[in-house]
């Protein structure tokens, strides 16, 4: 029944879709390719912090089964993917990336989020790596598949890695300061937040519940909408997709702090872009967002205390269980004032309100920017370099994302070029709450006209 | 006495080092003097984004719901 294995990596879902259904390929065989990409890349990406095979293979048996049975579930039938390792997955611990939850019981039940994807078929190949707690731009072991000495970004980095290396068609992760779409943007891969309270948090580990967002990374924006469209809440017929031309389509580009201190490929990659989507029919406008950086703080302001009060209780009985540098971050967010933390949640309904204006005042569609301001670090970097001096590695990753997740808008990164030594750079395209159909309409079109997302690293 | 203080002008960091390991203590924390400067460090930085916030005018304004679409349906 099965012709050669596919190519991996850049088979997409859809296509997968067409081997699946047209006979030429199972999702046994599919599976095991992934697999068998998995165990080729693993020792250099470190993509998985568990990977289950055999329930893999369970499931991917399944998934033949019921398609010869004319039992097609959708888009994601058959399709193996990962999970990061903060989303609950039935019989396995949820580890979180550390040391503290090494012991960790396995979860008792799926996350809603798994849940959703195994009523559509997809195939679980295992749970990738996250920064610690997700909370992070690192996360280690994960490397970066274009050169394996940087960093993948983060803290959905695992999940970003496996998309790129080949090792899944598309995974989950999860996005409270940029989380997916950072090392999307890093590793060249498409990455979705979808508007905050989309997606069920149910059975995610939190690190800030009033941020929190779970989404999916992909290989192309098809692919990431597919996914999306599978997890989001409530269920429902898929999004329309109004085609691809751009004409009408009114953009942002807010060049005032997005466009500060950026290394000079990405910002050539992103003007080019912008040019590319002008071409393609939309209007581009210059627009000024005077709260942007005020909307980053909100976003700290939020996430950092709230960090600690989900690990109040270990942090107080047995806080030698944190790594130091995570045990004085925790201690120093559980000494923030309550008034400041609440300061920062009048304050986030405040920059919701001119962002909404800003969309408004120019009747807008979406906000251009770049998704990062550099290309990836060297794994032992702790800042990034310009060309008038550096900036930490945390806060220069965050700088360009956060804002949005105070926001609550969906945000989609999308690889747009790469730079001089060949590391990826990424477009993000920033909708109005609920219209991710737009940001994915949007998003399609730029990489249909570009060959960037059809490259793929070498490893 | 250290508590009031904090709870009328938050001012954390500026406390004494004696002082802000007691603070910690009293909500729990064993908090010791190796790991001080980190920490002091961490809650500066916070306290700083923190204070890029007073830019704005929060006059009347309430700590939202969380959904993103409410600030979208009313005019600003």
């Amino acid at each position: 029944m099965t012709s050669d294995p596919p190519a991996l990596p850049g088979l997409t879902i859809r296509a997968a879709g067409t081997l699946l259904r047209d006979g030429s390929c199972t999702s046994v065989a599919l599976t095991e390719a992934v697999l068998a990409r998995l165990a080729a890349t693993e020792s250099r990406i470190h993509a998985y912090a568990f990977v289950c095979a055999e329930s893999a293979r369970a499931a991917a048996t399944v998934a033949d089964r019921e398609l010869m049975a004319g039992n097609d579930r959708g888009p994601l039938h058959g399709i193996p993917v990962g999970v990061k390792d903060v989303i609950d997955i039935a019989g396995l611990p949820t580890r979180c990336g550390s040391a503290s939850r090494a012991d960790a019981a396995p979860a008792m039940r799926d996350a809603a989020v798994v849940a959703r994807l195994r009523a559509a078929g997809a195939v679980i190949v295992g749970k990738t790596v996250t920064h610690e707690f997700a909370a992070g731009v690192t996360s280690p072991p994960a490397r970066n598949p274009w050169d394996p000495d940087r960093i993948p970004g983060g803290s959905s980095g695992g999940s970003a890695a496996a998309v790129a290396a080949g090792s899944a068609l598309a995974a989950l992760g999860t996005d409270t300061a940029g989380s997916i779409r950072i090392p999307a943007a890093l590793v060249g891969a498409v990455g979705l937040k979808p508007t905050y309270g989309s997606v069920s948090r149910d059975g995610v580990f939190p690190l800030s519940w009033s941020l929190d967002t779970v989404g999916p990374l992909a290989t192309t924006v098809d692919d990431a909408q597919l996914v999306f469209e599978a997890i989001r809440e409530p269920a429902g017929a898929p999004s329309p997709v109004d085609g691809d031309s751009l004409a009408g389509v009114r953009l942002g580009v807010p060049r005032p702090y997005f466009f500060d201190r950026l290394q000079p490929d990405v910002a050539s990659a992103v003007e080019q872009a912008i040019r590319r989507l002008g071409d393609l029919g939309a209007t581009i406008i210059d627009v000024d967002w005077p709260d942007a950086a005020v909307a980053a703080a909100v976003g700290f302001v939020i996430c950092r205390p709230e960090l600690a009060a989900v690990h109040e209780q270990t942090l107080r009985t047995t806080p030698e269980r944190f790594g130091p540098v995570l045990r004085a971050r925790l201690e120093a967010f559980s000494l923030f004032p309550a008034a400041g933390y609440l300061r920062g949640r009048r304050a986030q309904v405040a920059v919701r309100r001119s962002i909404a204006f800003l969309y408004r005042r120019h009747d807008l569609a979406a906000l251009v920017t770049p998704t990062v301001p550099a290309t990836a670090t060297s794994a032992d970097a702790a800042t990034i370099a310009y060309p008038d001096g550096d900036e930490p590695v945390h806060s220069g990753f965050t700088r360009f994302t956060m804002p949005f997740n105070a926001t609550g808008q969906p945000a989609l990164s999308i690889p747009v070029g790469f730079d001089r030594i060949g590391l990826p750079i990424g477009l993000q395209i920033v909708g109005r709450p609920h219209d991710e159909a737009t940001v994915c309409r949007i998003g399609r079109a730029c990489e249909t006209a570009t060959a960037a997302a059809r490259r793929w690293p070498a490893l | 006495m250290e508590k009031a203080k904090i709870a009328m002008d938050g001012d954390v960091a500026a406390l004494p080092d004696a002082d802000l390991i007691g603070f910690a203590r009293t909500i729990g924390l064993a908090l010791d003097a190796d790991r001080l400067p980190a920490v002091r460090t961490v809650l500066s930085e916070l306290l700083e984004l923190a204070a890029r916030l007073e830019t704005l005018d929060l006059d009347g304004v309430e700590p939202g719901d969380g959904d993103p679409t409410a600030a979208w349906e009313a005019p600003a």
